[in-house]
C-alpha cells in the first residue's frame, strides 16, 4: 500500500510537467537563464547518480564495482547503444565476480 | 490514395495518423524493451513486488527518474527526497511538451493521453520527423513506446526470479552501467555536460563522506548547486 502511494505520487510530478504545458507555457517566453538551468539538470543529476553511488553498484564489492563502470565507461565511449554498453558492463562484472574479485 | 507530394502544393500533404504513429514508434519499443527488462531485474534486486514494479512502470512511465527511484529506495532515501528528485529531473519533459504543444493543434481531449506518453525518445522521434506532427500520430507513437516499456517490466521480473545468484549479483552493475552509457556519449559533445556531471557527483560525494545529509538529499541539492553553478558559469556565452 505504502510503495502505492510513492508510486503514484511518482507518477503525478512526472505527469504534471508533461501536461500542463499544453495548456499554459509559450515556449519562446521562458527566460533564457531559466532554460539552460533546466538544460543542464539531467547531467548533473546523472552525475549526482554515479559519485558516489556506483562504488557501491555491487554490494559490499567496491573493486568490482568500480571496474564493472570502468568497463561501461569505456564501451560507451566507442559506442552509443546502451544496450551494448549495459551488456559489456555485466559480462565485465560477472568475469570478475567468478574470478573472486571482491 | 496518393501521398501528395508537398513541396509544391504545401498544404495539400495528409496528416499522420495512428498507423504512422505506430511505426515510427516501433524503434523505441525495441530500444524500451530491454531497458524496461532491466528495470524489471532491477525491482527483484531491491525487492519490489510484481504489483509494486508493474504499477511503477504503468504510472509513471519515465525511465530515469524509475531507475532514480530505484537506486534511493535500494539506499534508504524516504519517499519526500525521491520524489523530490523525480520531479527535478523530469522538468525537462515540461520544456519538450511545450515545444510540441507549439507544433500542432490539439483536441483538448485527447492532450491528457498525448501528454502522458511525452518521454525523451517520443519526444526527440516526433521532433525530428519531417513533414509534421498530428495528434493521432502522436498516440500512435506514444502507445507503442508504453507497450515496449510495460511488458520489458514484467518480463524483467519475470526473468529475475529465476536467475542463478551470481548473474543476478552481475547485474546489479545494469542501473549504473546504464546511467554510464547515458552520460559518455553526452560528455564526448559538450565538455560543459562533464564538467557539471563531475561537479554534481564530487558534491554529492563529499556529502555522502561527511554524512551531511541522507542519500536522496544529497541527490537533490547536488543537481541544483551544479546546474545553478552551470547556468552561472556558462550563461554569459
Amino acid at each position: 500500500m505504502e510503495i502505492l502511494v510513492f508510486v503514484v505520487c511518482m507518477g503525478a510530478v512526472t505527469y504534471l510537467p508533461r501536461l500542463l504545458p499544453f495548456y499554459f507555457v509559450d515556449v519562446d517566453r521562458i527566460p533564457a537563464k531559466l532554460r539552460l538551468f533546466l538544460s543542464f539538470i539531467p547531467y548533473a543529476a546523472l552525475g549526482a547518480l554515479l559519485f558516489p553511488g556506483s562504488m557501491g553498484a555491487v554490494s559490499g564489492k567496491p573493486l568490482v564495482s568500480a571496474l564493472g563502470i570502468a568497463a561501461a565507461v569505456i564501451a560507451a565511449w566507442f559506442n552509443e547503444s546502451i544496450i551494448l554498453t549495459v551488456l559489456l558492463s555485466v559480462i565485465a562484472t560477472f568475469i570478475l565476480l567468478s574470478a573472486g574479485l571482491s | 490514395m496518393l501521398t501528395a507530394n508537398n513541396s509544391a502544393t504545401g498544404g495539400a500533404l495528409k496528416k499522420p495518423g495512428i498507423k504512422e504513429g505506430v511505426v515510427a514508434g516501433v524503434p523505441v519499443f525495441a530500444g524500451y524493451f530491454p531497458i524496461a527488462v532491466t528495470f524489471g531485474l532491477l525491482a527483484v534486486s531491491v525487492k519490489m513486488t510484481l504489483a509494486g514494479t508493474f504499477c511503477f512502470s504503468a504510472i509513471v512511465f519515465a525511465g530515469a527518474s524509475q531507475f532514480m527511484g530505484l537506486t534511493m529506495l535500494g539506499s534508504g532515501a524516504g519517499s519526500g527526497e525521491i520524489v523530490l528528485a523525480a520531479f527535478l529531473l523530469n522538468f525537462r519533459h515540461f520544456l519538450m511538451s511545450a515545444s510540441l504543444s507549439s507544433r500542432a493543434s490539439f483536441n483538448k481531449k485527447l492532450i491528457p493521453f498525448i501528454a502522458f506518453g511525452i518521454t525523451d525518445e517520443t519526444f526527440s522521434v516526433a521532433s525530428m520527423r519531417a513533414g509534421g506532427v498530428s495528434e493521432r500520430f502522436l498516440l500512435g507513437l506514444n502507445f507503442t513506446a508504453y507497450a515496449g516499456w510495460v511488458s520489458g517490466t514484467v518480463a524483467g521480473f519475470a526473468a529475475g526470479n529465476f536467475l542463478p545468484a551470481i548473474v543476478q549479483e552481475s547485474i546489479s552493475i545494469c542501473l549504473y552501467a546504464m546511467f554510464a552509457a547515458l552520460l559518455v556519449p553526452a560528455v564526448k559533445k559538450s565538455l560543459k555536460a562533464g564538467a557539471i556531471a563531475l561537479a554534481a557527483g564530487f558534491i554529492n560525494s563529499v556529502l555522502a563522506y561527511f554524512s551531511l545529509c541522507g542519500a536522496g538529499w544529497g541527490i537533490v541539492v547536488s543537481i541544483l548547486f551544479a546546474s545553478t553553478a552551470g547556468m552561472i558559469l556558462f550563461g554569459e556565452e
